[in-house]
């Protein structure tokens, strides 16, 4: 085990922490498949229209949607090499954010209007809002990657 | 930089400082785990090249591995420790004293 401290020069210290740097963006942003984002947006709209069904069909497809996300978000992460950590979830907290807003904001619409198919357009509008976040996670990502 | 002021100098970390051990921390320490082979697909590197790497940072006490079998393969997974990752901010911090001190 190496023991003497080095001393390199500020030139290779702005080198050293580029490539950290780098390094730690390739495993905050991994590369994700093609068909992650259109399927989390086409599960997250499932989720919305079910609104529309009774009540025990609504839980049970509340309840795949969950295994469906957790499962493709393993795979992912095995597939990819790279089990990300609780930054990586705190980095989510807007997205999150942004479909709850959609979902209570459809609600609200609902209740006033008496308009079930008001969900449908919930629906869609949530599926666009995880649609804009993989386009925003794709241009974030590292292009070594 | 006289004796004194040697002293007080943030230490740049000799077992991560070396370039690959770097980077390899540097990814560990933004994940939970990252699997062996995409460590060296990342960093360009043979297997034997990547190993001997891993084997000084797990000497330390910096990285802890874990084997799985995946499609009927074994493959290894390694993340950064407790202490793996307090040096690397160390080391971190010490780069970046490098950076902002007075032109040597």
């Amino acid at each position: 085990m190496e023991t003497n401290a080095p001393h390199p020069g500020q030139d290779d210290a702005r080198d050293a922490l580029e490539a950290a740097a780098r390094s730690e963006a390739v495993a905050r942003h991994p590369s994700l498949p093609g068909w992650y984002f259109p399927l989390m947006a086409l599960v997250v709209a499932a989720v919305v229209a079910a609104q529309m069904l009774p009540s025990s069909q609504r839980v049970l497809l509340l309840g795949s949607a969950i295994v469906v996300i957790l499962m493709v978000n393993r795979h992912v992460q095995t597939s990819t090499g790279i089990v990300w950590d609780s930054t990586r979830l705190r980095g989510q907290v807007p997205f999150l954010a942004a479909v709850l807003g959609v979902i209570l904001a459809t609600a609200v619409t609902v209740a006033i209007t008496e308009s079930e198919w008001v969900w449908a357009a919930g629906a869609a509008v949530a599926a666009g809002v995880v649609l804009v976040a993989g386009v925003i996670y794709a241009r974030q990502s590292p292009a070594d990657d | 930089m006289t004796d004194a002021a040697e002293d007080t100098f943030p230490q740049l970390d000799a077992v991560i400082h070396p370039p690959h051990r770097l980077q390899i921390c540097a990814l560990l320490n933004a994940a939970r785990e990252v699997e062996f082979g995409r460590l060296r697909d990342h960093l360009g590197v043979s297997d034997s090249v990547l190993s001997k790497q891993v084997a000084h940072l797990a000497d330390a006490g910096y990285v802890a591995q874990r084997k799985a079998l995946k499609d009927s393969r074994h493959r290894v997974w390694l993340r950064l420790t407790a202490r793996g990752r307090s040096a690397y901010q160390h080391h971190l911090i010490a780069l970046r004293a490098i950076l902002d001190s007075p032109q040597r």
